[in-house]
């Protein structure tokens, strides 16, 4: 079995998962069922993986957990990887000037520590959304993938299929988009694949801290926050979210690496 | 006698080198003052080894470079000063083949497509009609049409050869730029893909500036022949003549050089002394002067650098002591 | 007199993406002390992968069939063990490739890499060492090797790096020589330039040259005998004198043919037509019979061996046996 397959396979169970969470849960993840008799209640029949502190089923928060954690990834993902792969054509088949004003704001923005920002931001936030952390991950993203993007842009600029095109009169626009862009796709996905297991990791700590996804609505690292307390008494809570968190970015990282054996040596 | 088809006037390109942060840029002058014409039908060709500077030629014809000097005029237009749609527009009259079959094609684009998409880029042809032209087109160099499904990377070097050909066609050129279109095929492809370029030269009523290297190819194709060495041209004059006899020192030694299939063929070979040299640092006086095996290179050589000038109704070289040498 | 170097049957496949690339079968051939051979052929005819075999530089995912036997000086190549291997290497058996710039390591100078080669395989302290370094950039024919010996790769043209390794490859005085197509990325000028010095080496040093080419013009100014290879096998041998003067098989005749040349009058050149099959899927009975002028029913149905066509000479071609094959 190739590594891309493996990866494929689990990707796409986690994705099914997530997408299916309202079918697949017994129990709605925010209701609070019995508050005397199930707070922090061991695994059973009724409750595969037990309760939490609030008497909401572990399960159906987990599968929920899924679809919150892993569409601020996917979203995140999509918006670092869309203004970073915009940014770094431009500069790398711009060159000059322009390069050198993209690239600057790009230094100064690897400079500032993500994590950092996230958390001054989303602290002074008042009422944070799921959209609000979508986008400071996304936007706090994107620097790292523009320079992957202009460096492979300017290495491509020089090949030779490049210069026929010029020499057959193509517009910049359709060079771009038609020539340079199916080129320099590939190191993107392979960076885009493995930066979803990253972000699912920052959520997951964001969310940890109280600063990220708002209770009651299940994020991963909430959970874990919630188990925190309960460590010793009641370790599944916190150690089923863990254990997700550790599959998914496993997940990821797998399908990342497929990608690049698949993509990079046999296509030329 | 008409005018030609093409007419370059002192061409100069300079690129700078780079010397390290405590030195000034030098200048290696890759085309210096060079001076060529076309004539309609016919195939001039443009020989050197690396640093002759003739490729760099090629890429200020099809302005993928701009010279620092010099006229270049097509069928009178001045082909240096177009701009925009005017240059857009010129791209149909002349085209270019490049050398390595491989890199000159998108490796992620079929072919049939990469045939095709100059008939966009132009408005030439869309939808169905577009579809017929380039099978058409994949005909005409000898492809069979279902190959316009498939990618680079399966196809053999003469077949993407023929679709860089095919390409270059789509929009009727009159002028092609042939950039030794096949120093990188066997020897086998190679006389195919010549006998190609021939037989639409003949079709399609072409004009060729051939690039190469290799001498016997060079015979084959040109009519004429212009010979360039560290940016300038150092010989010029018709094919036949050129290989019964040549002018230039340089000449002699590059006929010389090349090896022929024959392990009879007495030829006494003229084997340079050291290196081509840097074109960033040129010697003094003739630049050949280093590595020339003229018996009559004197001290004139060292000091003075001869002119281009016509010998005897034999064609031009730039030599003090040229005379015709019998192979 | 035993052959300085026999190969026997040597076959290598490669797995590929649909079925298994047969890029080198059944070969066999043999040089003897102080001959040049000359293997020729166009790409995809087995002579690298034949060539890398020798000194087992095959990729790993190459597969050498067992009954392979590459004899040189007495010993199978293909069975020593690793330390045998490496006192072979550089020292009796060397090999000079294409690009010099790939094969010499670009951060260390010149010099160092001369000088190791000469230690690893002698008890030499490294003065001792670059002085024969010294020696040998000098028989090569590069001026002030002083110099040179501190040079790093990317400081020398292109012509002094592939001197510079030749001068590797020969600094430990090996008895056969590999060259893989050794001019093929130079200029013309210094093209001639290192043939003329690989054939006064070989004359100097008493060596052998294998000398791996698609340049026909190339065998002919260098080689004693001349083995042409197609579709992964020997299609023919011969002295080189006779292989040009009257080729046997229909391959090596179009290949002359086809070559564009400067002597005799300047026609074009018949193409050769169609292209070589890939090498998972060789054609039936004879591997050129598809693009052969001459085939015959036979051709299709049977591949010949390599038949006697003369004193040292063999081809593989149903014409050796019947010459007037498909006429009758």
């Amino acid at each position: 079995m190739t590594r891309l397959r493996i990866g494929l396979v689990l990707v796409g169970t986690l994705v099914a998962i997530a997408m299916l969470a309202p079918l697949l849960a017994p129990y709605p993840p925010a209701a609070q069922l019995d508050l005397e008799q199930l707070r922090s209640a061991a695994p059973s029949w009724a409750h595969p993986l037990g309760t939490d502190v609030y008497s909401r089923d572990l399960f159906s928060r987990l599968l929920y957990g899924a679809r919150v954690s892993l569409t601020i990834a996917l979203l995140a993902v999509t918006l670092s990887v869309g203004v970073g792969t915009l940014v770094g054509l431009v500069a790398g088949y711009a060159g000059g000037a322009v390069d050198t004003l993209l690239m600057r704001i790009v230094d100064a923005g690897l400079a500032v520590p993500k994590i950092f920002v996230a958390l001054v931001v989303l602290a002074l936030w008042e009422n944070v959304t799921i959209g609000a952390i979508v986008a400071i991950l996304g936007l706090t993203g994107w620097f790292g993938v523009s320079r992957i993007v202009r460096a492979e842009v300017m290495s491509t600029k020089s090949r030779e299929y490049i210069q026929a095109a010029r020499v057959l009169g193509a517009p910049p626009w359709r060079i771009i988009v038609r020539h340079i862009l199916p080129n320099v796709a590939a190191p993107v996905i392979v960076t885009a694949a493995l930066g979803v297991g990253q972000v699912v990791l920052v959520e997951a700590g964001l969310s940890y801290l109280g600063i990220g996804v708002p209770q009651p609505t299940p994020s991963w690292g909430n959970i874990i926050a919630d188990g925190q307390s309960v460590l010793l008494a009641a370790p599944w809570i916190a150690t089923s979210a863990g254990v997700a968190i550790i599959f998914t970015v496993l997940a990821f990282s797998i399908l990342g690496d497929g990608l690049r054996e698949h993509l990079d040596p046999r296509h030329p | 006698m008409s005018q030609p088809l093409l007419a370059i006037e002192g061409l100069v390109k300079r690129y700078p080198v780079d010397r390290g942060p405590l030195r000034k840029p030098a200048a290696l002058l890759a085309v210096d003052g060079v001076s060529l014409s076309v004539t309609r039908g016919e195939t001039l060709a443009l020989v050197g080894e690396s640093g002759s500077g003739k490729t760099t030629v090629a890429r200020c014809l099809m302005r993928l470079a701009e010279p620092d000097a010099g006229r270049v005029a097509f069928d009178g237009v001045d082909v240096l000063a177009l701009k925009g749609t005017a240059l857009r527009a010129f791209r149909r009259r002349m085209q270019m083949v490049f050398q390595d079959p491989y890199g000159s094609l998108n490796p992620r684009m079929r072919v049939g497509s990469a045939v095709r998409e100059p008939l966009e880029i132009h408005g030439l042809a869309r939808g169905a009609e577009a579809d017929e032209r380039t099978v058409a087109l994949f005909r005409e160099v000898g492809l069979d049409p279902g190959y316009r499904k498939a990618f680079p990377h399966q196809l053999s070097g003469g077949q993407r050869q023929r679709v860089g050909i095919a390409r270059a066609l789509a929009v009727e050129p009159e002028f092609l730029v042939l950039d030794e279109p096949v120093s990188a095929l066997d020897v086998s492809v190679q006389a195919q893909v010549l006998a190609l370029l021939r037989e639409l030269q003949e079709r399609r009523g072409l004009t060729y500036l051939f690039i190469a290297h290799d001498l016997a190819v060079v015979r084959q194709m040109a009519n004429r022949v212009a010979v360039m060495y560290l940016g300038k041209i150092v010989e010029e004059g018709p094919a036949e003549r050129l290989f019964a006899g040549a002018l230039h020192p340089y000449t002699w030694s590059l006929l010389s050089a090349v090896p022929v299939p024959d392990p009879d063929a007495q030829r006494k070979r003229i084997v340079l002394e050291g290196d081509p040299p840097s074109p960033v640092e040129p010697p003094p006086g003739c630049p050949f002067h280093p590595r020339c095996p003229h018996p009559a290179k004197d001290d004139r050589c060292r000091t003075e650098a001869p002119a281009l000038r016509e010998v005897a109704g034999s064609g031009v070289a730039a030599c003090h002591y040229a005379a015709v040498v019998g192979r | 007199m035993t052959p300085l170097l026999e190969v026997r049957d040597l076959t290598v496949t490669f797995p590929a993406r649909d079925g298994v690339a047969l890029a080198a079968d059944a070969v066999s051939l043999a040089i003897d002390g102080g001959e040049t051979l000359a293997v020729v052929g166009e790409s995809g005819c087995g002579k690298t992968v034949t060539a890398l075999s020798l000194l087992r530089l095959l990729p790993a995912s190459a597969r050498v069939a067992p009954q392979s036997r590459i004899l040189f000086e007495g010993a199978d190549i293909l069975t020593l063990d690793a330390e045998a291997l490496r006192r072979v290497r550089g020292a009796r058996m060397a090999m000079v490739f294409q690009e010099p710039m790939t094969s010499l390591n670009p951060v260390l100078s010149v010099g160092t890499q001369l000088a190791e080669t000469v230690e690893a395989h002698e008890p030499v302290n490294r003065r001792a060492a670059l002085d024969r370094a010294a020696e040998m950039l000098a028989l090569v024919g590069l001026p002030d090797p002083r110099r040179v010996l501190r040079q790093y790769p990317h400081e020398l043209s292109g012509g002094m790096r592939q001197r510079a390794m030749i001068a590797m490859a020969l600094i430990c005085g090996p008895r056969l020589l590999i060259a893989d197509e050794p001019t093929t990325a130079l200029d013309v000028t210094v093209q001639a330039q290192i043939l003329e010095l690989l054939a006064s080496l070989r004359q100097r040093l008493g060596m052998s040259l294998l000398l791996i080419t698609h340049n026909l013009g190339v065998a002919a100014g260098i080689a004693d005998r001349v083995a042409v290879m197609y579709g992964g096998r020997i299609v023919e041998t011969a002295a080189c004198r006779e292989l040009f003067a009257a080729p046997a098989h229909p391959y090596t005749a179009g290949l002359l043919q086809a070559a564009p040349r400067l002597d005799g009058p300047a026609r074009p050149t018949p193409a050769i037509p169609g292209a070589v099959p890939p090498a998972t899927a060789w054609p039936a009975g004879c591997r050129f019979h598809p693009r052969c002028p001459r085939a015959w029913e036979r051709c299709g149905r049977e591949e010949p061996p390599l038949l006697d066509a003369g004193p040292a000479r063999a081809s593989r071609c149903w014409l050796v046996a019947d010459p007037s094959g498909g006429r009758a």
